[in-house]
């Protein structure tokens, strides 16, 4: 029966070097693969739950800001409920938004290690990672500088993420440019 | 209608329906409230001129004639009150934005085109200040590089002089504009003539005449529309008057009075707030466009020169006309920093960014990066200053472009102030339609601006010459003491005295200049009567 084993041929005709370093290989790039789920779904819901919500709230202060300085005084009533609510129903959509993001990425992860593309996966959606975090970023530094609110971070930031987008599909773009490999 | 429709390509179709959006957007803004004094100051100017008077000899102003004329031209035609002038400024606009896109269209393509077109019509769709005569004068420079660009492509001389009579128009709407594009437009043609002088293989002797020829056309263009306007004006109100309101106090009184703070070139990062960043944004962002198309026109005309039928060509000379013009009018933006004044450098700006951004190799212009780049910057760089501000500004009272917020005879439906309605209603059912009324403020050593609007609605004559009450002006001893003797020798018997513009502004506007002749000349022959607000109405003592 040991004959039927996984390898056991190998054993037979004295192939069995191989066959290890190769699931050594594929076991590593598994581990890379999760390695990197992890760092993606890291980033990804710390800019859901800070930038992405900051630039929410940013939105609804802005938005807001009219009724709170001009309003009636029932319009004024209504402000912090309506800021209040924004803010509950933002987090529960992106908690929502995250559990999709960790179970899409772990599925398109793992197909990347199978077809060889891991690393061109991981660029491409770490880079959509820091466009949204420089558009969220954007959004606060526009509606905070509206309300007077500007610091040097609040350029130096957002540029360092359009920095970082930038240069990950600049990279993205010379991989693909590349000859396929035979 | 739908075979038409039908029959029209897909193209055109989508600018006709483009075009229709954006004159309905300029549209929106049109209840706005009046503007007391900038609106004012350009309708009450018009009925003057339209009741006979004329610029500079009848009553002092220090803008260029040209509007003016056009607002009495219209207001002779169409019954005058505010909504006429207004819709006759809107089809100025919209004239504009379509010369935007006619300006960029031939020197990238349609669907780029559009972009500067929806940025101008977004700005002047929600800046209001209607009947100021800048964006018409902006309109004429555009109108003057379109005629440029016809001659820089086809080299019929026509078109130069088409060129020169668009910028004598341009100095008859704004002086200080004609003068600058002026500049920009020469600069521009003697950079291409001494091109075509060197390829035509002109010895270099024979530059100089080849450049001075082609400029005399220009030039006599732009006279030949300018200087007769000009000539009879300075024959009817002496040249050292129209010298003084046009020129040297717009130079230097002007300046003191109406200043306001420049951003400086490098901010101060730890005490900067959003509006001071916004600000800087709107100065240093064209300024920066132009010294990157300043050095791509010099790039495609000289360094490595292109061949003379090339876009590429075309839109260095075009640039350099537009940088020229563009950074002339940034000087007039600095000597009263604010959005409004900034507007028409950013309309040269926009073009020439648009221009410069498709003229880039395709190579770059279609690569992920640098589109990420590019619109990653332009939101973070344009959003806060040109949009947001822009939508701020036009959510402020807010009001319907079909509703009739106002029942007084020369508003057309635009709301007025309320006691600003009252005192002209008051002043209206007082008077007889030739009296004379002198409307001033609570003070006159102190001025910031005065209710001009308010002349134009009561509908009386005006009694003096310094209807504008100019900050370091209608605030000197002598200036004030014609006025007394206007209204002494004119008989005026009613005073309408306004209060609560004091000026905060950081300039010589907030220093009382200790001149209280007027006041105290009102005080004494005057007595108040009623008052609506902030306004007091006073009458003239029986006895003197």
């Amino acid at each position: 029966m040991l004959l039927f084993a996984p390898g056991a041929h190998c054993v037979l005709r004295r192939c069995n070097r191989k066959m290890p370093m190769e699931q050594t290989r594929k076991i590593s790039e598994y581990l890379v693969g999760w390695g990197l789920w992890a760092v993606t779904d890291a980033l990804g819901v710390f800019i859901m739950f800070w930038a992405v919500r900051g630039a929410l709230n940013a939105l609804v202060e802005a938005a807001t800001m009219g009724a709170l300085l001009t309003g009636t005084p029932s319009e004024r009533f209504q402000v912090p409920f309506i800021r209040n609510a924004v803010d509950r129903f933002g987090t529960l959509i992106m908690g929502i938004l995250a559990v999709l993001l960790i179970v899409l990425v772990e599925y398109y992860y793992r197909n990347g290690v199978e077809t060889g593309t891991l690393w061109r996966r991981f660029m491409l959606v770490t880079a959509i990672e820091f466009g949204v975090l420089f558009v969220a970023l954007a959004i606060q530094v526009i509606f905070m500088a509206a309300l007077g609110l500007f610091t040097i971070w609040s350029l130096v930031l957002p540029c360092a993420a359009l920095a970082v987008t930038v240069l990950l599909s600049w990279l993205l773009t010379r991989r693909d440019g590349r000859a396929p490999s035979s | 209608m739908v075979n038409l429709l039908c029959r029209i390509g897909r193209r055109r179709r989508i600018l006709i329906v483009a075009f229709v959006c954006g004159l309905l957007f300029l549209c929106g803004q049109l209840k706005s409230p009046a503007n007391l004094y900038d609106e004012g100051l350009v309708l009450v100017n018009a009925e003057r001129i339209r009741g006979g008077e004329v610029i500079y000899r009848d009553f002092w102003t220090l803008y260029s004639p040209g509007y003016f004329y056009a607002l009495a031209g219209l207001f002779a035609l169409v019954e005058p009150n505010i909504l006429a002038a207004r819709l006759f400024d809107t089809l100025l606009r919209f004239l504009l934005t379509l010369g935007v896109y006619a300006l960029v269209r031939p020197l990238t393509s349609w669907r780029a085109a559009l972009i500067p077109w929806a940025l101008v019509t977004f700005w002047l769709g929600t800046i209001r200040f209607y009947s100021y005569p800048a964006f018409p004068a902006t309109g004429a420079i555009l109108l003057a590089a379109l005629a440029f660009l016809r001659y820089v492509r086809g080299g019929q001389e026509r078109w130069l002089l088409a060129t020169g009579l668009a910028l004598g128009l341009t100095a008859l709407l704004r002086l200080d504009f004609g003068g600058y594009a002026a500049i920009g437009f020469g600069v521009a043609l003697a950079a291409h003539a001494l091109r075509v002088a060197y390829e035509a293989g002109v010895g270099r002797q024979g530059w100089p005449g080849y450049v001075l020829r082609r400029e005399a056309i220009l030039a006599a263009g732009a006279l030949a529309v300018a200087l007769p306007v000009y000539l009879a004006l300075g024959l009817a109100a002496g040249f050292a008057t129209l010298y003084e309101d046009l020129v040297h106090f717009p130079a230097t009184t002007f300046r003191a009075v109406r200043y306001l703070p420049v951003p400086p070139l490098i901010p101060d990062f730890g005490r900067i707030n959003g509006l001071q960043w916004n600000d800087w944004l709107r100065l240093y962002l064209p300024l920066t466009t132009f010294l990157a198309g300043a050095v791509a026109a010099v790039r495609w005309l000289f360094w490595r020169p292109v061949p003379r039928s090339h876009r590429r060509y075309q839109a260095g000379v075009l640039f350099l006309a537009l940088i020229g013009a563009g950074l002339g009018l940034a000087i007039k933006a600095t000597s009263r920093y604010h959005e409004l004044h900034a507007l028409p450098m950013t309309f040269c700006a926009a073009i020439v960014a648009t221009v410069l951004l498709y003229r880039l190799p395709r190579r770059w212009r279609q690569s992920v990066p640098f589109r990420v780049a590019a619109g990653g910057l332009a939101f973070l760089l344009l959003t806060g200053p040109y949009f947001v501000h822009f939508v701020f500004l036009a959510q402020m009272n807010a009001a319907s472009p079909l509703g009739c917020y106002s029942t007084a005879p020369k508003a057309g439906c635009v709301p007025l102030g309320r006691d600003q309605a009252r005192v002209a209603e008051y002043i209206r059912a007082q008077t007889q339609p030739d009296e004379y009324v002198f409307i001033g403020n609570a003070r006159h050593d102190q001025i910031f601006v005065n209710d001009l609007m308010l002349y134009f609605l009561a509908d009386r004559r005006i009694p003096t010459r310094y209807a504008e009450l100019h900050p370091g002006l209608a605030t000197t001893l002598p200036v004030q003491q014609t006025i007394a003797a206007e209204l002494a020798a004119r008989d005026v018997q009613w005073v309408v005295l306004a209060a609560g513009w004091e000026s905060r502004e950081p300039n010589a506007s907030a220093i009382s200049s200790g001149v209280t002749y007027l006041d105290d000349y009102i005080r004494r022959y005057y007595r108040p009567v009623t008052s609506f607000g902030n306004y007091q109405v006073w009458r003239r003592n029986a006895e003197r």
